[in-house]
């Protein structure tokens, strides 16, 4: 796993009972290009959401790099399960085979037998030690996974100049100057210089989404997680957007993106992944996933938007 | 003659709203935090009996107890302008507290995320973000409580004020000694406090509009 970026590991994730994600896995490599379409309410936004914890998944896990964001899920970890009072005593009435302890773990997994209080001493040791070993501070695991909003989220009470400091000088890993050097530079490079002491309410659609592109940049991220970037522009400023993704895309920048925009997706991914009712139901090129797409599901959806 | 009974009756009015600000945007936070830990929880538990307990009795019965704990505990205070500024700055904390808790759920959720997507801890984003964007909202609301409490102040005329081992008065206070000494005139003196609580309040509601001038200024 050590090149990948984000790994998300079997995510259920429900809100008051209503399932979102029924058991997600996937991996961000570095240098791919992920685009996840799908239907209204298939769960896209919540796994991009769940890829930095803006939104803590119900189980499963979430791995940046080779460190753990979310408590130890059990179920992903059979040499847990099998530390367990549960399969100690299940496997006791097999006949004690390697064979009979791989289906004794399935049956614990699928019928969710696993009661953290009761699963004795050497069990709870196992799950601190794990979760010791590798868990992260999210805050930091945060620091490089940029995010873009659909409805951009440029913090109102700061000028553009300063939304682009805040985080690097509050993080203290710049100075004033070099937090302001780079946001400049920024700027320049998206033709915005002249709105660096503007608040965010004086500018258009595109142009808030733009320097929301570079707040992320600034923080200098390995990745780029982007939640529907153009849904909520006005179809003439949707072009702007995309085009500076595409450079980013171009630049061998790392991203996920949520996207509605069919066309820019076929262009730009690198893997597309096609979800709906909280799965991921397809997963290829975006050839292999526009021109010869095998599930049913898909077809019918690609019928709809094309 | 009222000069400096209107400075007392100032000092504690702004004593206690530098203390009731103070304690309402801590109780605020405490409330709406994530609560994820059991000191969180616990802090949350105390913040809302705190609220309701302050909300649910009288001010006057509130510096009353305050007023009367302080002499079984220390006998007798030189200066005790503290004890008003206290008991007022408690009660207001209340209120102001769920006066900011309101404007804080107003902040757009995105606001939240954005800041947390860069790697800002929840507690920074709160202090950068969203309570300088709350407080912008709730300025009428919060004017409407300093009123409230500036007016309030006039309570304090049940107690005894000392500065220095000397009696003080506040504006109130004043009027009423006045009209004791000389009974014919009492309503004169009620009448020239209330003027001038009335101009303190003009003064605010001034402010208030100055401010929310400048603060939409920044918007546009």
């Amino acid at each position: 796993m050590s090149d990948n970026l984000i790994s998300i590991k079997g995510l259920y994730k429900s809100f008051n009972k209503r399932s979102v994600l029924n058991g997600v896995s996937c991996e961000i490599k570095k240098g791919e290009r992920v685009v996840v379409i799908g239907p209204s309410g298939s769960g896209k936004s919540t796994m991009l959401r769940c890829m930095n914890l803006l939104i803590d998944p119900t189980f499963g896990e979430v791995w940046r790099k080779e460190n753990l964001l979310t408590p130890v899920d059990p179920y992903l970890h059979p040499e847990i399960i099998r530390s367990s009072r549960t399969f100690k005593k299940l496997f006791k009435k097999t006949d004690g085979s390697e064979e009979a302890a791989l289906e004794t773990v399935a049956k614990i997994k699928k019928e969710d037998l696993l009661h953290e209080k009761n699963e004795g001493p050497e069990y709870s040791k196992k799950m601190r030690e794990f979760y010791k070993t590798h868990a992260l501070d999210v805050n930091l695991a945060r620091q490089r996974v940029g995010m873009v909003f659909q409805h951009f989220n440029l913090f109102n009470n700061l000028t553009v100049l300063e939304n682009l400091t805040l985080a690097p000088i509050e993080l203290k890993l710049k100075t004033k100057e070099e937090a302001n050097e780079t946001a400049m530079s920024l700027l320049k490079r998206i033709g915005l210089e002249d709105k660096a002491s503007d608040y965010p309410s004086t500018l258009s659609g595109g142009q808030k989404q733009r320097i929301a592109i570079i707040r992320a940049l600034a923080m200098n991220p390995e990745v780029i997680l982007f939640d529907e970037p153009t849904s909520a522009l006005d179809p003439e400023m949707v072009g702007e957007v995309l085009a500076l993704i595409k450079e980013l895309a171009d630049d061998g920048m790392t991203m996920v993106i949520v996207t509605h925009e069919i066309g820019f997706a076929r262009e730009v991914a690198s893997r597309v992944l096609f979800m709906d009712g909280g799965k991921i139901l397809e997963e290829g090129t975006s050839d292999e996933i526009f021109n010869h797409p095998t599930c049913e599901r898909l077809q019918t959806f690609l019928s709809k938007v094309l | 003659m009222f000069a400096e009974s209107l400075g007392y009756s100032l000092l504690i009015a702004f004593g206690a709203v530098i203390l009731g600000f103070f304690i309402g945007v801590v109780l605020a936070v405490v409330r709406i935090a994530p609560k994820k830990n059991i000191v969180i929880k616990i802090l949350d538990k105390f913040a809302q009996a705190y609220i309701t307990i302050i909300r649910g009795t009288p001010t006057l019965v509130q510096l009353l107890i305050l007023y009367n704990s302080v002499l079984v505990f220390f006998k007798s205070m030189d200066t005790n302008l503290l004890v008003p500024i206290i008991a007022f700055g408690i009660n207001s904390g209340a209120y102001m507290a769920e006066i900011i808790r309101s404007g804080i759920s107003a902040v757009d959720r995105g606001q939240m995320d954005a800041g947390r997507s860069v790697g800002l801890p929840w507690i920074t984003t709160m202090r950068k973000i969203v309570i300088p964007q709350a407080i912008k909202t709730v300025v009428p609301a919060l004017f409407n409580e300093i009123i409230t409490l500036v007016k309030e102040t006039s309570v304090v005329s049940v107690i005894v004020l000392r500065v220095n081992n000397v009696q003080k008065y506040d504006l109130l206070g004043t009027a009423e000694k006045q009209g004791l000494r000389t009974p014919a005139c009492y309503l004169v003196y009620l009448f020239a406090a209330a003027i001038l609580y009335l101009a303190i309040v003009l003064l605010l509601t001034f402010l208030q509009h100055a401010i929310e001038r400048s603060l939409k200024k920044n918007e546009r």
